[in-house]
């Protein structure tokens, strides 16, 4: 299994309240990587670092590297970062004032000129990778503030994709979300690990089992364990992840 | 680290099985002494509890599972009980069968059994493998398996002595073994193909509980 994104010694701080204390872990290419830790552990932080969204809060700083296949994340321009390491945050945020359709395609008319059939061709075909195509196609300009929670959730996933990212950052997409359509949308991260690397944030136990091939978890901002998401699960090797992962504290 | 209430109440379903295996080794020892016309339906009626009790720890060990979605230690507690739980059914099966076996080969024979020795130790080691479950002790635990060896060179002691017999013993006890062996083996097919029936329908066959002889003490 190839490594598509790698942290070395990753450390951050808000002000002079550091969060995030010498992270590194190697993120395999393709693959779903749940991240799980009690609340303020730092997770959102740590992904917020790997696609340069941590150093746009006032006072925020980063130390140590991460690197996208190879290649120094902090050495690139950050927008094209954001490109190819898109995000799906924990509440459903389409863009009010936008149709469906235009909520898809927002990023990519921001990024460059593209024909209104090829920007009609990556609605359909995202929209269909979400599986959301035939439940909206009837009517792509209806406003994306019209959906359900669910369906709206994988809008926003269509929107990420629509970038063609080569990772997605995932912070809790399902928390706010009913059983049902948290179903699909795990179905979905399934089925997305086909084409990219996957990483996400879950207070849910549970869910990191069900869906992650590899499983990390965050204390005090410190990566505490990473492994295969079976042993991880099955017999972890830190007493703190045991206490974690069964409900002994968090 | 403390258990949850749902793995004592597994603990305390093993400690109950455990209990009532012991009440038919007694039984065993028992029929080792004396002919044991009466007690076969006794100990098959035991076993049949065994069984049920084995039932309930799975039911229980499913229903955590779903209930509790448990991880780590806790999931690996539920896991071992379901299949400590098989084991200590099996067990009490062989000790029911050492019985019936008794009942069927002695009678009108005059045959004392002479592996009593052998029987005491493989039951020590039911009864620490079960204390060290019970304690969570991997070092009792594996005293226990260091064990196994012995036993397996007793049998195999056991086994020479009735194959350097005369007049065709050897032939006799092959065929013996052998037999009992095809016995356990056509039992087995009938639990895989009860489980397939039950996993369609949803209808439990009682294959698995011992066919008990009727009582005649009442007549």
């Amino acid at each position: 299994m190839a490594t598509k994104l790698v942290t070395e010694r990753l450390s951050a701080w808000f002000g002079k309240k550091q969060v995030l204390k010498d992270i590194s872990i190697a993120f395999e290419e393709r693959q779903v990587t749940a991240l799980v830790g009690p609340s303020g552990c730092g997770k959102s932080t740590f992904i917020r670092c790997l696609n340069r969204m941590h150093e746009l809060n006032p006072g925020a700083r980063v130390e140590g590297k991460a690197f996208l296949d190879g290649i120094d994340i902090y050495g690139m321009d950050p927008m094209d970062v954001r490109r190819k390491i898109g995000m799906v945050f924990q509440k459903p945020n389409p863009f009010p004032n936008m149709s469906i359709s235009d909520n898809v395609v927002a990023g990519i008319k921001l990024s460059g000129e593209k024909s209104k059939a090829d920007l009609d061709a990556i609605v359909e075909r995202t929209l269909k990778s979400v599986g959301l195509y035939d439940e909206v196609k009837d009517d792509l300009r209806r406003s994306g503030a019209s959906l359900s929670g669910g369906q709206q959730q994988r809008l926003c996933i269509a929107r990420a994709l629509a970038m063609e990212p080569e990772v997605i950052l995932m912070d809790e997409p399902t928390s706010a979300l009913d059983p049902a359509s948290t179903s699909r949308i795990e179905d979905l991260i399934r089925k997305l690990k086909s084409e990219i690397t996957v990483i996400i944030i879950t207070h849910n136990v549970g869910q990191a089992a069900r869906i992650s091939d590899k499983t990390a978890f965050l204390y005090l901002g410190e990566l505490i364990e990473y492994n295969d998401t079976k042993e991880f699960f099955e017999s972890p090797k830190s007493p703190i992840t045991e206490r974690y992962i069964t409900g002994r504290f968090g | 680290m403390e258990e949850p209430d749902y793995l004592k109440e597994i603990n305390n379903g093993i400690s109950e099985m455990y209990n009532s295996i012991v009440e038919i080794y007694a039984m065993v020892l028992s029929a080792l002494k004396e002919p044991t016309a009466g007690k076969t339906k006794e100990i098959c009626d035991k076993t049949k509890l065994v069984m049920e009790q084995e039932e309930a720890i799975i039911d229980r060990c499913v229903e955590a599972l779903i209930r509790h979605q448990p991880f780590a230690g806790d999931l690996r507690a539920v896991t071992s009980a379901m299949r400590i739980s098989y084991d200590l059914a099996r067990i009490s099966r062989y000790l029911s069968n050492i019985v019936q076996v008794i009942d069927d080969v002695q009678s009108g024979v005059a045959c004392a059994p002479d592996v009593k020795g052998l029987l005491e130790s493989g039951w020590e080691m039911v009864q620490e493998s079960v204390k060290s479950y019970l304690s969570r002790d991997p070092v009792r635990a594996a005293s226990v398996i260091d064990e196994d060896a012995k036993i397996d060179s007793g049998y195999r002691k056991v086994l020479s002595r009735y194959r350097d017999y005369a007049g065709g013993g050897a032939c006799v006890l092959l065929n013996g073994l052998i037999a009992r062996i095809v016995e356990r083996m056509a039992d087995h097919a009938c639990y895989i193909s009860a489980e397939t029936v039950y996993m369609v329908t949803g209808s439990r066959i009682g294959v698995r509980a011992p066919k008990c002889p009727p009582d005649l003490s009442s007549q």
